[in-house]
């Protein structure tokens, strides 16, 4: 069955659906960012700040919320050895212990989120959402035992140099907290979720990201196709939580529309330890959607 | 049983062991040598378990009248009122009472009176189990019974028993003015009420039935599609009878009832109350498309089985200022989310963290499902929060290799088919195995009953490891690590 309608009448619905399409392209919804106070990504990634339009957008730094951020993990490598040599015996393993997210950063990002209300629009707490059993931190981590803060002491004040295929890097140091008391907040707002399969998973992280209850999630992204990614950046679009996707490091090649990808890795440490400094990790930004020009001060 | 100055005391006990001289408030022990050798069911008492039952038996007796009262602990008050002539006499109709209550198993003495005071004392004092008292002849049936069935305070009846006032009979025969002027007016009061001179009301228990809607079919119906729509309208209609109450749904059930086969029954419980008809509908929906019809669905009953008081939607308006969204809110959307997602994983793959008074680091923060939009407190928080702990831990501990020593503590050592070469350590920090923990099991790799001296120890490859050593047995393991 169709409807007869008169040309008139059709190219009048036409129009309202073309000035309805063009409304929606033009004004995309801003969740604004979570600022992750690390000074050299701040000073990178920046998004449209809440609830304006494009033509007096104010840009907020930080992560972008309503969209993707990919992480790749660290991986159980062999020093010297190509990483996948063993991977029959890792296999044999399970998988599980094969790679792990980058569990401290993810944890202080999502304190970020959960510390810096959404915009304008709310005014309450949220909750952070833990999805699949490999992102689950340790739950001493949850109550704030540590601040991971970039580092002042490395040589290399990010962000500098340019190596492989990273539109920047610089290092994070893991930080004993004095007093643990009011980041509390993220133990009392985590769930803990684990899907049974991959189907699952998507599944969940899919219901997740539209809920607006839900100021962050941290998700295990390992197996996402393509097409995976560009559902769960649409139902991020919709729910506006910071989404901080996992994967594992062998994944970097693998297509995403995630608007982010970030990798960690372990900073070698020099033969002289310094006590001082317990952990570091080097991070990179692999990839950033929009972000033109990275703009380095301290070089012309 | 109960404890009472320290001792422990018979507080009920049934026909068997009163046969064989077992009375109330005796000590347990001389209790369990009057029965043995047979050794006792001992069960704490525990009043506030047996209201509970109390109120349950009393709804279960509203289908003999209309009015029923509690009478803690131990008594229910039946109306009868009119209701004779219903059995073909009261006789009968306390009969037919007691003969249901004893198919519950649960021992029974009744009577009926023309007052609460002379029923009462009848039931519990007089000689038949089953006593019905004809009108006007209370005075006779009192008489006999000793001065406890009149629901006097213990002071009174001690008094009483000072005077050698032993029956209700004796009672009777003293003048109202002597009584009062001697023992207040408590007393003359119970003795106007069990003569039935002093109306006394009942104040009967409330009881709502749980909201329930059914829809029939004309004949079994086997399309999955009409069903569902039936179903759709049918929870519209319960979803509104609920807000007209003021409530919302905890709990739904929902029954399928089929020619053949016995009703299908689902059942949505909910992480918090709701009366939003669309997110009980996409609960419902799903365990009603895999639900089996068989030959054909010929009636649908949907009952709010649990049900809450509604959040009053006049609240929002003062909560709400400018459009933002407000802290219910947002609990409400993530336990809608809960539901979503436990409907689907499992209510076991929804969990949050709680924290226990533990030194023992993998028993300090066990995950328990999610409790329905209430943030548990990090209560015993202050036994791990001044200690620095990993941001994985391996679950069990994984043994590795020491390959070289340098002094007291290895410098090499192999995990994980690679070779880690330590370049500092920090520590140790003993954690000594609680003395309660449970045997190892046989061929555990980790004794959980040795004391363990933890170290932090990072590689040349910039990982930070958290690596124990058994005192006793000297072997080595990795724990965690900071990552």
């Amino acid at each position: 069955m169709s409807t007869h309608l008169s040309p008139v009448r059709s190219r009048t619905a036409v129009q309202e659906l073309e000035r309805l399409v063009r409304s929606r392209q033009q004004a995309p919804t801003s969740f604004g960012a979570v600022c992750t106070d690390w000074p050299a990504c701040d000073a990178l990634i920046s998004a449209p700040a809440a609830g304006e339009s494009l033509p007096q957008r104010t840009d907020v730094p930080g992560l972008a919320r309503g969209v993707l951020h990919e992480w790749l993990g660290l991986e159980h490598a062999r020093p010297g050895g190509a990483p996948h040599s063993s991977s029959r015996d890792f296999a044999r393993r399970g998988t599980l212990d094969r790679w792990t997210p980058p569990l401290s950063l993810l944890t202080h990002l999502a304190e970020q989120a959960l510390r810096q209300p959404m915009g304008a629009s709310t005014s309450g707490a949220g909750w952070v959402l833990w999805i699949g059993r490999r992102v689950w931190p340790y739950g001493r981590t949850l109550m704030g035992q540590a601040v991971v803060r970039e580092s002042m002491t490395g040589s290399r004040r990010a962000p500098v140099t340019r190596d492989d295929d990273a539109l920047c890097s610089f290092d994070l140091e893991w930080h004993a907290r004095e007093d643990a008391r009011h980041a509390e907040q993220l133990f009392s707002r985590s769930l803990l979720l684990d899907p049974a399969h991959d189907e699952a998973r998507l599944w969940a992280i899919d219901g997740a990201l539209r809920c607006p209850g839900v100021a962050a999630i941290v998700a295990d992204g390992s197996t996402l196709s393509m097409v995976a990614t560009r559902r769960l950046q649409l139902a991020a679009a919709e729910g506006g939580a910071l989404a901080l996707i996992a994967r594992p490091p062998w994944e970097a090649r693998e297509l995403s529309a995630a608007t982010t990808r970030w990798r960690v890795r372990r900073a070698p440490r020099s033969p002289r330890p310094d006590a001082r400094v317990p952990m570091r990790w080097q991070l990179q930004l692999l990839r950033a959607k929009g972000l033109q020009r990275v703009r380095r001060p301290g070089m012309s | 049983m109960r404890t009472h100055a320290g001792r422990t005391l018979v507080a009920a006990h049934d026909g068997t062991a009163a046969a064989l001289g077992v009375r109330r408030d005796m000590t347990l022990a001389e209790a369990r040598a009057l029965l043995a050798p047979e050794e006792p069911h001992v069960e704490p008492f525990r009043p506030e378990r047996d209201l509970h039952a109390l109120q349950a038996l009393a709804v279960w007796a509203l289908r003999f009248s209309p009015v029923v009262a509690l009478d803690p602990p131990d008594g229910l008050l039946v109306d009868l009122e009119g209701l004779g002539r219903l059995a073909g006499g009261e006789q009968r109709l306390i009969g037919i009472l007691a003969d249901a209550v004893e198919t519950l198993r649960i021992g029974v003495r009744a009577a009926a009176a023309d007052s609460v005071g002379c029923a009462w004392a009848v039931a519990r004092f007089g000689h038949a189990v089953r006593t019905q008292v004809p009108t006007g002849s209370e005075r006779d049936a009192l008489a006999p019974l000793p001065v406890q069935g009149l629901r006097l305070d213990p002071g009174l009846r001690d008094g009483l028993h000072e005077l050698g006032v032993e029956t209700i009979g004796q009672l009777l025969r003293l003048s109202h003015a002597e009584l009062s002027a001697r023992f207040g007016t408590a007393l003359p009061l119970r003795i106007n009420q069990a003569l039935g001179r002093v109306i006394e009301p009942l104040v009967p228990i409330e009881w709502h039935n749980p909201p329930q809607l059914e829809r029939s079919f004309d004949g079994p119906v086997r399309d999955l599609e009409t069903i569902m729509l039936a179903t759709r309208a049918t929870l519209d209609e319960l979803v509104a009878e609920l807000v007209s109450r003021g409530r919302a749904a905890w709990e739904l059930r929902t029954e399928l009832i089929s020619t053949d086969l016995p009703p299908t029954i689902i059942t949505v419980v909910l992480s918090r109350p709701s009366h939003e008809a669309a997110h009980l509908w996409t609960l419902l929906r799903p365990r009603l498309e895999c639900a089996s019809l068989g030959f054909g669905i010929e009636r649908i009953e949907l009952t709010a089985t649990r049900t809450a008081p509604a959040r009053r939607d006049h609240q929002a308006f003062w909560l709400e200022s400018g459009g933002a969204r407000r802290q219910p809110e947002l609990d409400e959307k993530l336990a809608e989310l809960v539901d979503v997602l436990s409907s689907r994983l499992g209510a076991r793959a929804i969990l949050m963290p709680r924290s226990v008074a533990s030194h023992v680091p993998e028993q300090a923060f066990p995950l328990q499902p999610f409790a329905g939009g209430v943030p548990p407190q990090p209560g015993a928080a202050d036994v791990a929060a001044r200690v620095e702990r990993p941001s994985k831990l391996l679950a069990p501990p994984e043994a590795l290799r020491i390959t070289s020593h340098a002094r007291a503590l290895p410098d090499r050592f192999g995990w994980r088919r690679d070779d880690h070469h330590v370049l500092a350590w920090h520590g140790p920090e003993r954690i000594a195995a609680p003395w309660w923990a449970s045997a190892p099991r046989h061929g555990a790799r980790v004794d959980p009953r040795e004391t363990r001296d933890y170290f932090r120890v990072h590689t040349t490859t910039g990982r930070a490891l958290w690596v124990f050593r058994e005192l006793d047995s000297r072997r080595w393991f990795v724990h965690g690590e900071w990552i």
